[in-house]
């Protein structure tokens, strides 16, 4: 699997599913939990969405800032879950 | 020795004639005795007074949930204090705001906290450190003050002038409601309860008192860790839990995505929820997983602590949503119309009151607004004006309808619309801006009129909102607009701007 391609499939799942519509710049690297952008239980559906996606399994203490907080983290934790 | 009055922490003093080796608080890292957790209590205690405290001075407490917090709460107590708890969840600009309103003499910060304070300009003077809080006097402060009542804590609700709102509540009123829920929900030394709310939030109140009252242990879950329901779900199986007080909120995030079917909850017995509505449809899809637990919703605003309660059973399942049930013993409720006549027919709908100690004494520093708040019947019986709108059904519950002014419930949160609308107006070329909330979508909606075009990124507004309000007080969408719609008498139509959500 292409890091380039998850980090696209995960930016349209973050603007489509969850800014809905309000303009938002994101970029890979823009914060998005510690901004706001999103919430803890827009938090949570995305891992649903990540493990389903992905066919991976979060640990409950996977589900942090540290591997969610931008596009980036978001890539490269799913990748190697796999 | 005289009869002393009652307050606080002797539910803990009490606890360590005969439970003083249990354990009273459980966290990630450690456990600790009632008597470990009395003991540095009594430490803050000397500290506080050795560094001149009298009663009735405020202490804030802006912290991460920790042991040492609720230890603070209970020097305290013990000095004749009142506490202030300031969730970390708030930005250092909200926590200043409360403490300059509260006029702390002594904050209590944990590292993280006093960092963010001092990067916001707020400098601390330090008088004592451990691994978890700073202990930090404020100086400048020497008003003596003269209550009624005992007072033992203040919370901070948001307001409806834009700016947060203490309510002052006295020791007398936390202890019907601490002394009724112990032996309502049975709760023994063998309970284990989890604290999931924060402590400026009225919950806690049953979390850290009822436990410390019958000798349980307390689970103590940070802000952190209770965002996160896959380790919710992991920890109250793996911790034991016997007790849990949360928000419908919290509940339903559990139940749709924290993996419950892992886990075994056979010792869970007390399922407590308050804050908000839990739709039936989510309270069900809990139920799929927790069939066989005393489920009950709890009822009352932070004015009042809990004032009534319904036991959840095979009827509730007839009403669209639970009704909030019948009086707690210690208090009494009417229902008035607008004209403030009786309502004394079954199904009429109007404004409850309530009457009884758990009352809060006053809003802090604000003799207009309480005046408000408060109504006397013509026994001179004071009872407090609750906004919300509310029915008696044939059965003798009470059932919830709306609320009478524009306070917003979101994810058991409490928001005033203002204190919103004042930080966004604070923006650049922002003219006016008008907060609505969307039940269907769970959405809070800013409505923005801005005198000339502003950046079509509402992304900066977000992150200057951020700066001022908790994460839960930010909309979830903006919505720019040239002018607002207004109504013939030239106001915000509301209505015209409900339309558009």
């Amino acid at each position: 699997m292409n890091l380039e391609t998850i980090k696209e499939e995960i930016k349209s799942y973050v603007l489509e599913t969850i800014v809905q519509g309000d303009t938002v710049a994101i970029d890979n690297d823009t914060p998005l939990i510690s901004s706001g952008i999103i919430d803890s239980i827009s938090t949570l559906k995305m891992v649903e969405f990540l493990e389903g996606k992905y066919q991976i399994e979060f640990e409950p203490h996977e589900v942090d800032r540290e591997n969610l907080d931008s596009v980036d983290l978001i890539a490269a934790f799913v990748l190697s879950k796999k | 020795m005289i009869a002393s009055k009652k307050l606080l922490h002797h539910f803990i003093e009490n606890t360590i004639q005969e439970n003083g080796e249990c354990v009273y608080i459980k966290t990630a890292a450690n456990s600790y005795t009632y008597t470990e957790v009395f003991d540095l209590a009594k430490k803050y205690q000397s500290i506080f007074e050795s560094n001149g405290i009298k009663k009735n001075d405020r202490i804030a407490i802006y912290s991460s949930k920790n042991m040492s917090s609720i230890a603070t709460m209970i020097a305290s107590s013990m000095c004749e204090a009142v506490y202030v708890p300031i969730s970390s969840i708030n930005p250092p600009s909200r926590a200043i705001q409360i403490i300059n309103e509260a006029t702390a003499s002594f904050i209590i910060c944990d590292k993280a906290c006093r960092d963010a304070l001092n990067e916001c300009g707020r400098g601390l003077q330090i008088i004592y450190s451990d691994d978890e809080i700073d202990i930090c006097i404020e100086k400048s402060v020497d008003i003596a003050l003269n209550l009624a009542e005992d007072i033992a804590f203040i919370l901070f609700t948001s307001g409806s002038t834009g700016t947060p709102k203490g309510v002052v509540i006295s020791h007398r009123a936390a202890e019907v409601f601490v002394e009724w829920a112990a032996e309502e929900f049975s709760i023994t030394n063998s309970d284990i309860v989890s604290s999931i709310a924060p402590f400026n939030f009225d919950l806690s109140v049953f979390d850290i008192y009822v436990t410390a009252m019958r000798g349980a242990t307390l689970l103590l879950y940070t802000e952190n860790e209770t965002k996160n329901a896959l380790l919710m779900a992991l920890k109250l199986a793996e911790d034991k839990a016997t007790t849990i007080y949360g928000t419908p909120t919290f509940y339903s995030t559990l139940a749709y995505y924290g993996k419950l079917h892992k886990f075994d909850y056979s010792c869970l017995r007390n399922v407590l929820f308050a804050g908000e509505i839990f739709h039936l449809e989510n309270f069900m899809k809990l139920l799929e997983y927790w069939p066989d637990k005393k489920y009950a919703n709890l009822y009352g605003p932070t004015e009042t602590n809990v004032c009534t309660y319904f036991k959840v059973d095979a009827t509730a399942m007839n009403f669209p949503n639970f009704p909030i049930g019948v009086a707690c013993p210690y208090a009494t409720m009417i229902l008035l119309d607008n004209n403030d006549k009786l309502i004394d027919q079954v199904d009429q709908e109007g404004e409850l009151l309530v009457a009884g100690d758990s009352l809060f004494f006053n809003y802090w520093k604000d003799t207009e607004k309480t005046a408000l708040a408060f109504y006397f019947d013509s026994f001179n019986r004071k009872y407090y004006r609750t906004g919300d709108i509310v029915s008696l059904n044939k059965d003798g519950q009470y059932v919830y309808v709306a609320r009478k002014d524009r306070m917003i419930k979101k994810n058991g949160y409490r928001i005033e619309p203002s204190e919103i609308e004042k930080i966004v107006v604070s923006y650049p070329m922002i003219s006016n801006a008008v907060v609505l909330f969307s039940k269907e979508k769970n959405f809070l909606f800013c409505f923005v009129e801005s005198i000339e075009c502003i950046d079509k990124d509402v992304f900066s507004i977000k992150l200057f909102c951020q700066k001022y309000l908790p994460l839960y007080m930010l909309p979830d969408k903006f919505v720019l607009l040239n002018s607002m719609p207004k109504t013939s008498s030239g106001k915000v139509d509301l209505q015209a701007l409900k339309e558009l959500i």
